[in-house]
């Protein structure tokens, strides 16, 4: 299968790790992610207030960019790996569908270029469970991971809104089953959908650094091998955690993968891995 | 006498243009900056190299009835009937200083040079308004995304006339961040060519200094002859 592909600009830079494992891990099931070949930021954040969609023409751009390119894709999905870019550019296109005036607002404002609706907005986790199945997944899987026990964290954005949510905002399991599936065990992690903190990290490092001791808190005791995450600004925030609070995690520094970093581990892909992630989970 | 009548006979068709507001007839076909002295203008500034380089005479106008706001060169963009325009000589931008040794190329040290660029809401409105067709807000996203390279290759064609930063609701200053760009990407990106390397070395070792005292010595005259008789190939 064919899937248009929006990476966003943090798989580009510090995240680079996540975009290198997402597309072999896609590749190894079979999945050809094509990258956009003009596209933007997608404006982190969309707005909120219902009387402006001036806060939306970034991800809007997005979406006719791959309008564009359509033809080249076996479906109207556009695939998403970075959870921030999957909530703007889904949300952005939720509301459009909805509010048709919205959509007329936005495209007078781009003309000659204009918006469709016609794009799905996925994130990959929801084309593996869907278009793949998890219980095709032990076909793929190549180790042993029946000792490895792993936290999966999904932060905010994958799963709220409810509009957008990938999954129950309250109780999601996705990425539960997602371990599961490879042999390996999911640990409970009842913090799962707390905030890592966000852009607080920049301004604020002190707030980040106790918010990541009190998520990590209550998931010490069991003897986990790594921490999943879906996002390159909770994985900042959540390495950084573990490095400042070392002290009182005891020296203990957990590792935390991309839950692609997660997939191609377990495929036998260790050459799409950096070093240092390899070294640091030792499978 | 015969001159007038040919121009008679042609029957140039003239339209009406706005220069800053005023109404003057000119002649149909004249790019701006050549009505703009039938007019009766002495161009002195918005005026360079007249041939599409040099981006001096960036210009705005606008259409009776028509709410866009058209953009063009003056040296490059003919007139047409009821057309309002103004030549914008001169953009107001920062231009901070730096030390190319000293930078690094990636988005880092564009930043601190140019924090603005941050501020890019992808309006795209620098990409409409831009004369030389260049994918503006692309070339903006690929710096925020690190992507040196690309962002010099976009802006290649960049001749820093500023309407996109005149236009820009962020107020990035597009032109000079795209030179910084491009300054990085020839400097840190793009392979040394050897052949240069080798030159370089030839001039520094003298190679040439025994011939260029020569020349030196010979004159204005002698140059000149020397031009006339020049191999062109």
């Amino acid at each position: 299968m064919k899937y248009l592909y929006f990476p966003g600009c943090s798989l580009k830079n510090y995240a680079k790790r996540y975009e290198e494992t997402a597309v072999a891990v896609a590749k190894a099931l079979g999945i050809e992610l094509i990258e956009l070949k003009r596209w933007n930021c997608c404006g982190a954040v969309s707005g909120l207030a219902e009387d402006s969609v001036f806060h939306h023409i970034a991800a809007v751009r997005d979406l006719v960019r791959a309008q564009e390119q359509l033809d080249e894709a076996d479906s109207n999905k556009l695939v998403t790996v970075c959870s921030m870019c999957y909530r703007v550019l889904a949300s952005v296109n939720n509301r459009l569908k909805h509010n048709p005036e919205d959509l007329d607002t936005i495209n007078e404002f781009m003309s000659p270029e204009e918006y469709n609706g016609g794009i799905e907005v996925v994130h990959l986790l929801q084309i593996i469970k869907d278009d793949i199945g998890f219980d095709r997944i032990a076909e793929f899987t190549k180790k042993d991971l029946s000792n490895i026990k792993v936290a999966p964290y999904y932060g905010c954005v994958l799963v709220r809104p409810k509009e957008t949510a990938i999954d129950d905002p309250n109780e999601p399991t996705i990425l539960e089953e997602l371990i599961k599936s490879t042999g390996a065990t999911a640990v409970e992690n009842p913090l799962r959908t707390e905030c890592c903190g966000s852009y607080n990290v920049v301004t604020n490092r002190e707030l980040v650094k106790h918010r990541i001791l009190n998520l990590l808190k209550p998931i010490m005791r069991e003897n986990i091998d790594f921490l999943i995450s879906v996002c390159p600004l909770c994985t900042f925030n959540l390495e950084f955690g573990i490095k400042a609070n070392k002290k009182e995690l005891h020296g203990r520094e957990i590792p935390v993968l991309y839950f692609t970093e997660f997939l191609a581990l377990a495929f036998g892909l260790d050459d799409k891995l950096e070093k240092e992630v390899l070294q640091a989970v030792n499978i | 006498m015969t001159a007038q009548k040919t121009v008679k006979k042609l029957k140039v068709k003239m339209v009406s243009i706005y220069i800053m507001g005023k109404e003057y007839k000119v002649p149909e076909g004249l790019t701006i900056h050549k009505a703009m002295e039938y007019a009766g203008y002495k161009l002195v500034r918005g005026v360079g190299c007249r041939a599409g380089f040099c981006g001096a005479c960036a210009t705005v106008y606008r259409f009776k009835d028509d709410y866009r706001l058209y953009t063009g060169l003056a040296c490059q963009t003919t007139v047409k009937d009821g057309m309002y325009l103004v030549i914008l000589p001169f953009v107001p931008a920062k231009k901070p200083g730096y030390d190319i040794e000293k930078l690094k190329a990636d988005f880092s040290s564009i930043v601190k040079l140019f924090p603005e660029v941050t501020r890019c809401v992808q309006c795209n409105t620098c990409t409409k308004v831009c004369p030389q067709e260049i994918q503006v807000m692309d070339a903006i996203q690929m710096i925020l995304r690190g992507d040196i390279k690309s962002a010099a290759e976009l802006s290649f064609d960049c001749i820093a006339c500023g309407i996109c930063s005149l236009r820009c609701p962020a107020e990035i200053i597009h032109y000079n961040l795209f030179q910084l760009v491009r300054r990085l990407n020839g400097k840190y990106l793009t392979p040394k060519s050897q052949h240069l390397v080798q030159r370089l070395k030839e001039i520094e070792e003298g190679k040439f200094d025994k011939e260029l005292e020569k020349l030196v010595k010979m004159g204005p005259e002698k140059w000149k002859e020397l031009y006339e008789q020049r191999v062109i190939e």
